[in-house]
């Protein structure tokens, strides 16, 4: 407490001086997450394990900011060994991040300017220190000389000398949106993106049913926008332009959060949420041709449920042709994923593994699409389907019963959709070790389209990604995942299919965390090796993609000798 | 200068060690109407007050951690109460959630939020252990099993159980402040702009009050 009280002495002495509307010393520094220059993750309260945090914000535009940065880097590395973390945060309409020199801190990009706003950054230059234990501000001033004395006397405990904010290069301020209400506004946001899983019998947990409710929730909605916890969409926009891309754009998250902020004001008229009624048919695709009940399956109220495996032999006597799959949860709250697979048992007294294939997958909130036109997974008579269930108790014993729907082809289709498997079963991930990583990769031999990627890692998954490697020598992101979140087993699709020419070689990298900063973490202490179960970690990355066919390689060839490559399917 | 007193307030109640802050006593309605004051349960060696919201998945899942701390200190003249200050919640959509989730201990509704603002609650799922003469001993989260969408087989350290333990043995318990994970209780003044909402207020005022 004592410090704690000194640093809101030392603030009231010195008459808060400043923005009046910046955070105050003595005040609890919300958390946030923020991509830095690199695409990599930051969230401010994993930095828990330090003493402190330093913070200065940055500019491109200010000549002051190549100096302040010089002298920001040397102080961390005179105090990397106290437990200090240094930041630069720009929230300064940066709009493209690679301009960003050479920096050896991470320097945050704050393209909504939301957090720099709510720490009351006003100046390139200004700098903050949090001290970790209880998040509370211990100082706002010069990135300079007076920080250093600032951060020994708070690793020392003592009285935080107060500093001058230097004012040289005002940030640009972007103006709050003006009269944001619930029911112009925020309402309609909500049902765009959040009431098909936020309703009555929806997976969210809390349903957005009315004004109070979503008024009761707005400090909530506040914090996971800030911490990118909803909507749950984890890539970088920097790379890949994908068809279910559910995040919120600059503007949608700027308002969303300033509603909150002032005070999440309701607007006239009627409560656009009272009583709505959404288009949410039990199959998303309609009825389907064949239904197959999945096993049921005992759901305890708390605790952790390890993978349930359960099979169905194919009910259909002939091979079929699938242009579309969907899972039909029983019990949204407690159906995690379904990943669903096919595999032919060996003849009798044959010893040679059968043929295996996918018919797709289930996460909560996706909207069931149907396969690319034209394209199908085969799926062969005789065969056994296999479920990865995995649920997730959510405070009440259930039972599910989901059930699996499949769309099929009159006639073959011109194309058959394949998967390509990126996987590393060799993976020796060491204890408390905080950013392990590890690939696995997968050559094409053909030209090929690809419609989608899926990474896929357990409780201990950090970040992840796909990088393509072009036999002309250049190489490309396909997809970066900076902060992976096991709760969503995001299959992230194109919105234009992406040719990829024979012999592209792509490689899927996957960060893990096993340190005790990671709260998901199972254990900490252990290595950890490959395995089927959630305390076990994986490395594995899936690629749905199809060939393409003579036509579209000769009409690739001309692109190509034309100066372009296409991604046309040209069907 | 206006911010400092309410910034030393501030820090005295959340920042300050947890067995620094008495607690005033309050009486509140439970939401089956019955009232409870704070010092009906003065014969208890202590008492566990879980902060509840309707809707947070962490609240949800945290009773069944709870309820294996009361079994374990079962006829050890512990009360357990659960307290709700949301500001969206009254009497009539608790005991929904109360019967949906199978809460078994009465939730304590704080309507005009007086109470939640006095022990300066800012979460849901989070626990105060308060031991004789009314004072904080423990508060913060039941355990560390639970963060934000995840949760672990099993809890690494027993925040609430320790504490107990040590409150029990008439000593101060190791750890008397955790920062753990709920729901954000919102304290913002309401405006009286919302017709719906004064409706909301009235309404929720008359369940409790209407209730023997």
């Amino acid at each position: 407490m004592s410090l704690q009280l000194r640093l809101i002495a030392a603030a009231c002495a010195a008459g808060l001086a400043g923005n009046a509307l910046a955070l105050q010393v003595g005040e609890r520094v919300d958390n946030f997450e923020l991509l830095d220059q690199h695409g990599r993750a930051h969230e401010l309260h994993y930095l828990s394990d330090a003493r402190a945090v330093a913070l200065m914000a940055h500019s491109t535009r200010c000549d002051a900011t190549e100096r302040d940065v010089r002298r920001f880097e040397r102080l961390a590395a005179s105090y990397a060994d106290k437990g200090v973390a240094f930041l630069l945060l720009n929230s300064d309409g940066l709009a493209d991040r690679r301009v960003i020199g050479e920096v050896s801190l991470p320097v945050l990009v704050d393209e909504a300017r939301l957090i720099g706003e709510s720490l009351g950054f006003a100046s390139a230059g200004e700098a903050l220190l949090v001290a970790t234990d209880g998040w509370r501000l211990a100082y706002r001033g010069g990135g300079g000389d007076q920080l250093a004395p600032a951060l020994d006397a708070l690793l020392a405990g003592e009285d935080v000398p107060s500093g001058d904010v230097p004012g040289e290069c005002a940030l640009q301020s972007a103006a709050a949106p003006a009269d944001v209400t619930y029911v112009d506004d925020v309402a309609p946001l909500l049902i765009q993106n959040c009431v098909t899983c936020h309703r009555e019998g929806g997976i969210g947990p809390w349903a957005m049913t009315n004004y109070a409710m979503v008024r009761g929730f707005a400090p909530m909605i506040r914090e996971v926008v800030r911490t990118r916890r909803m909507p749950p969409w984890h890539a970088d926009p920097m790379h890949g332009d994908f068809a279910n891309d559910r995040s919120l754009t600059t503007d949608e998250a700027r308002m969303l959060v300033h509603w909150a902020e002032a005070g999440a004001p309701r607007g006239e008229g009627a409560d656009p949420l009272a009583g709505y009624e959404g288009d949410w048919p039990m199959w998303q695709m309609g009825e389907p041709d064949v239904v197959i009940d999945i096993p049921p399956f005992e759901v305890p109220a708390s605790g952790v449920v390890e993978y349930q495996y359960p099979y169905v032999l194919n009910p259909l006597e002939e091979d079929v042709w699938v242009r579309g799959a969907e899972i039909l949860p029983g019990d949204r709250s407690a159906l995690h994923h379904v990943i669903t697979s096919w595999r032919e048992l060996p003849a009798e007294g044959e010893r040679r593994r059968g043929r295996r294939g996918s018919l797709g997958g289930y996460v909560p909130g996706r909207v069931a699409d149907p396969l690319p036109d034209n394209t199908g997974r085969f799926f062969p008579a005789g065969s056994v389907i296999v479920f990865q269930m995995h649920y997730t108790p959510y405070g009440k014993a259930t039972t599910d019963r989901s059930k699996l729907g499949l769309y099929l082809h009159d006639e073959p289709p011109k194309h058959r959709l394949g998967g390509a498997v990126l996987m590393n079963n060799k993976i020796r991930i060491p204890a408390h070790a905080k950013a392990h990583s590890d690939t696995a990769e997968h050559t094409f031999r053909r030209d090929v389209l690809v419609y989608d990627l899926l990474p896929h890692a357990h409780y201990r998954g950090k970040a992840s990604e796909f990088r393509a490697f072009y036999p002309d020598g250049s190489e490309e992101v396909l997809l970066s995942v900076p902060n992976y979140d096991f709760n969503w087993q995001t299959t992230y699709v194109y919105k234009e299919p992406k040719v990829l020419p024979a012999g592209t070689r792509v490689v899927h990298r996957t960060w893990w965390d096993n340190s005790a900063q990671n709260p998901a973490n199972p254990d900490p202490t252990v290595e950890v090796p490959w395995g089927l179960q959630s305390w076990h970690e994986m490395l594995f990355g899936a690629i749905g993609y199809r060939y393409l066919d003579e036509g579209e390689r000769v009409a690739k060839a001309n692109a190509e000798a034309g100066g372009m490559v296409s991604a046309e399917a040209g069907e | 200068m206006l911010r400092c007193p309410a910034l030393l307030l501030v820090a005295l109640g959340v920042a300050a060690p947890a067995a620094a802050l008495p607690v005033e006593a309050f009486a509140l309605r439970d939401h089956t109407g019955v009232r409870h004051h704070l010092d009906d349960y003065r014969d208890a060696k202590a008492v566990v007050l879980m902060v509840q919201g309707n809707g947070c998945p962490l609240v949800r899942n945290a009773v069944h951690d709870l309820r294996a701390v009361r079994e374990r200190f079962h006829g050890e003249d512990v009360a357990f109460l659960m307290l709700n200050a949301n500001p969206q919640d009254d009497a009539e959509n608790i005991r929904a959630e109360v019967e949906e989730w199978g809460f078994d201990l009465p939730v304590l509704v704080d309507e005009t939020q007086a109470v939640g603002k006095s022990l300066a609650l800012t979460r849901t799922a989070e626990v105060l252990v308060l031991a004789p003469a009314w004072r904080v001993a423990y508060r913060g989260p039941v355990n560390d099993r639970l963060t934000y969408e995840h949760q672990r087989p099993a809890a690494r350290h027993h925040y609430l159980a320790d504490a107990l333990a040590a409150v029990l043995a008439g000593e101060r318990p190791a750890v008397e402040q955790v920062d753990g994970p709920g729901c954000l209780i919102n304290f913002a003044p309401a405006e009286g702009d919302a017709p719906e909402s004064h409706e909301a207020h009235h309404g929720k005022h008359e369940a409790s009050a209407g209730s023997p």
